[in-house]
């Protein structure tokens, strides 16, 4: 079966998902709203799943273009809003946080607040959000990022807009890990990203050449596993609009 | 409370099917997943209220606390409690 980096994205972050957690998305979060579908229909049919809305549980028949969409607020088990959510988080009541970032360094810190001079920006980004809160709170942070290149993976942030709990990055090339030192690695790696799998047809080379500071990659590094058909379908099903693409443009 | 709390066990009037709080989601003050039990316990409040199916209860509220001043009296009061509740 056929799929690109939306579909192999999507399960990379849908398989970093156990059943009971709870699990929260922001606004502009398609790609987590697919892999969060995918997850609780095939292997965490007891995760709870919160969104920025407020909306407990939502079960869109489709997936909406929008993470504000009513369809995420309709017949929900309840409604988190945005006090209650942050109280929840900082409480340690929040297990995964997906959340994008336009640039992250060595250690998983995320700029989304400007490029260049933060007092004198050449573009002003959208800003962190609950971000600052968020990251070092929740006690896993999936980042995403739809374009892996040399901009987005910068030695140095323009602006430390969050710094904190980051897991996992999840890109169009590969699955980054943030831990402790690397095997045989120097203490120094200690909570720096590592490449833990490259999606399939991915090189090395291409991974280095793409990111704007030296990245570990083990010599036997793990290939992602491929979508299966039974992951693809629920995709299919659920996103018969193909919004999932609507970042890669 | 039922947010600082490390387990929340409610006590509720009466039970309803999930669809039916689905509709208004806005109105559910204790979400599912902060909860760990549910105790059905109808007319648990008495003898003070629970509004709107039944005020406060005086002379109960005086009974208990007379019962309430030594071990085996309020052994007797609960007891008492228990059954008339049982039989409705």
């Amino acid at each position: 079966m056929e799929y690109g980096p939306a579909e192999i994205m999507a399960v990379a972050m849908a398989r970093l998902l156990r059943d009971g957690e709870v699990v929260f998305n922001g606004v502009g979060s398609i790609l987590p709203m697919l892999a969060i579908e995918v997850a609780r229909r095939l292997y965490a049919p007891n995760l709870v799943y919160l969104n920025i809305g407020g909306g407990i549980d939502a079960r869109p028949e489709t997936l909406p273009s929008s993470s504000t969409d009513p369809s995420l607020l309709a017949g929900t088990a309840g409604i988190v809003d945005q006090p209650e959510f942050y109280q929840l988080v900082m409480r340690g009541g929040v297990d995964v946080m997906f959340m994008g970032a336009v640039q992250i360094d060595p250690a998983g810190r995320t700029n989304s607040s400007a490029i260049g001079d933060i007092g004198r920006p050449t573009v002003r980004l959208p800003g962190g959000g609950g971000a600052a809160v968020i990251l070092p709170t929740a006690r896993r942070v999936i980042l995403w990022r739809t374009r892996h290149d040399r901009r987005a993976f910068v030695e140095k942030l323009d602006f430390v807009t969050a710094a904190g709990n980051v897991d996992r990055v999840v890109t169009p090339l590969c699955v980054l890990r943030r831990h402790g030192a690397p095997a045989g690695a120097p203490e120094k790696m200690a909570g720096r990203l590592a490449v833990e799998s490259l999606h399939p047809g991915v090189t090395a080379e291409a991974v280095t050449a793409n990111t704007g500071f030296p990245l570990p990659i083990p010599p036997d590094c793990p290939v992602t596993p491929p979508p299966t058909a039974e992951e693809l379908a629920v995709i299919r099903q659920f996103d018969p609009k193909n919004y999932r693409l609507l970042d890669f443009q | 409370m039922s947010r600082a709390a490390a387990r929340v066990i409610l006590t509720a009037e009466r039970t309803l099917p999930t669809e039916e709080l689905a509709r208004l989601p806005e109105l559910t003050r204790v979400p599912h997943f902060l909860v760990a039990a549910v105790v059905h316990a109808p007319e648990g409040a008495r003898p003070t209220s629970c509004h709107p199916y039944y005020g406060i209860d005086e002379a109960g509220v005086r009974a208990y606390l007379a019962a309430a001043d030594a071990p085996e009296t309020l052994r007797a009061y609960l007891d008492a409690t228990d059954q008339a509740l049982r039989e409705g």
